[in-house]
């Protein structure tokens, strides 16, 4: 296992994270710093329920991975992500590159005023699938699913792009929520730290504003079409 | 109206609750449209006045400015759950809903016609709303309005089962 001294995971405990530790672990790339808040959220909440999947380890604890690893850790708790007492931790740390992996929020403009990068596994195309549930639209539109990694921006999803990685849609449609998604987000995260070790600094493409479109939070008439289910 | 159902049996729930709506509006008309090239204002009248609703209903076939309002109409009412910046100061508390039918009416047009999954989708999410008050607009003026965005959403959800 390698360490990069200059990686943060900043997290909290999710399919996600666990993913993107699974993820960590096969390509042998570790963060130097683990910050992990405890953030009461519907995602979190969601998240927390812990099953077997065969895509990758759902069993992995953050802090017992960070320990085994010999990985700094910085436990926080609190009910805001944009609470003065995060961006101070985050703007006091050494490392310049972070993970982003908290469902469910989003960064305030404060994280952008100092020179960290946020990496950010989009599950879908962009810029033509910009905001939330993206694989979904994407399946209906295109019959396709694709992940993105970007810089993270003050303007949601409209970061610099610096990996694309279309998959195959799963067997079973009905694991995309806490299965696929994290697991299609945490292949592409291994592309992006494979690169982040090899040539110390990632290639960018800047996205368009003119093109792309931003969508809101599926209807479940939408996403039951999507999922391929039919009536009786 | 979704909770604790499963996927598998999700469709038929929706199917059937937008069937029964449909069977209990009893004005069916069609609605009048013109092929008029609607005068829309500035964008940054757009959530002032429902006025433009109404230009949207009537409507005949959208031009790219009016589809420019309809998408940001869409863009407001994801974001805000409203139609308009501000309330009028006699009514602060609600817009009529008949204003929201109309814009219903107006996105499934839309919808129908191009299949555009983010109108398709904010018109699912105003019909539920619609449904949930369906005691305040069953027998009023435009329960025929109703009657057709039904119609025209779950005719788009057809026509995405068929292509899918």
């Amino acid at each position: 296992m390698k360490i990069l001294p200059d990686l943060c995971l900043f997290c909290s405990d999710s399919c996600r994270t666990r993913a993107y530790l699974s993820a960590m672990i096969e390509c042998g790339l570790l963060p130097s710093l683990i910050i992990n808040l405890k953030i009461p959220s519907i995602a979190e909440e969601r998240d927390k329920k812990i099953f077997e999947t065969s895509l990758f380890n759902n069993f992995l604890e953050i802090n017992s991975f960070a320990e085994s690893h010999g990985i700094k850790i910085i436990s926080i708790e609190t009910d805001n992500i944009n609470d003065h007492r995060i961006i101070n931790q985050i703007k006091s740390i050494t490392q310049k590159t972070l993970i982003f992996s908290i469902p469910g929020q989003i960064l305030g403009a404060a994280y952008f005023f100092f020179p960290i990068r946020y990496i950010h596994i989009h599950p879908g195309k962009l810029p033509d699938y910009r905001g939330s549930t993206p694989i979904y639209y994407s399946v209906l539109a295109e019959r396709k699913i694709e992940a993105t990694a970007i810089f993270l921006e003050k303007r949601i999803d409209e970061g610099a792009i610096i990996a694309k990685k279309e998959f195959p849609k799963p067997s079973n449609m009905l694991t995309i929520d806490l299965e696929y998604d994290p697991w299609i987000r945490a292949q592409l995260l291994k592309v992006v730290l494979s690169s982040l070790d090899k040539e110390k600094k990632l290639h960018t493409t800047s996205q368009t504003q003119i093109k792309g479109e931003t969508y809101y939070i599926i209807h479940p008439v939408l996403k039951c079409l999507a999922l391929g289910l039919k009536n009786s | 109206m979704y909770s604790n159902e499963s996927w598998e049996s999700f469709l038929d729930l929706y199917t059937n609750n937008r069937e029964l709506v449909c069977k209990q509006i009893v004005d069916k008309r069609k609605p009048i449209t013109r092929d008029d090239q609607f005068i829309f204002p500035p964008f940054s009248e757009a959530f002032k006045s429902v006025d433009i609703i109404d230009d949207l209903t009537k409507c005949e076939q959208f031009t790219e400015n009016s589809l420019r309002y309809l998408h940001l109409m869409a863009q407001k009412l994801e974001t805000t759950k409203k139609i308009l910046e501000n309330y009028p100061s006699i009514s602060p508390h609600e817009v009529d809903i008949s204003s929201y039918i109309k814009l219903s009416y107006s996105f499934s047009k839309h919808a129908y016609s191009s299949l555009n999954l983010k109108i398709l989708n904010v018109l699912l999410k105003l019909n539920d709303k619609l449904i949930f008050y369906k005691n305040s607009w069953l027998g009023s003026s435009t329960e025929f309005l109703m009657f057709h965005s039904l119609s025209n959403e779950m005719n788009s959800i057809k026509k995405i089962k068929k292509v899918l």
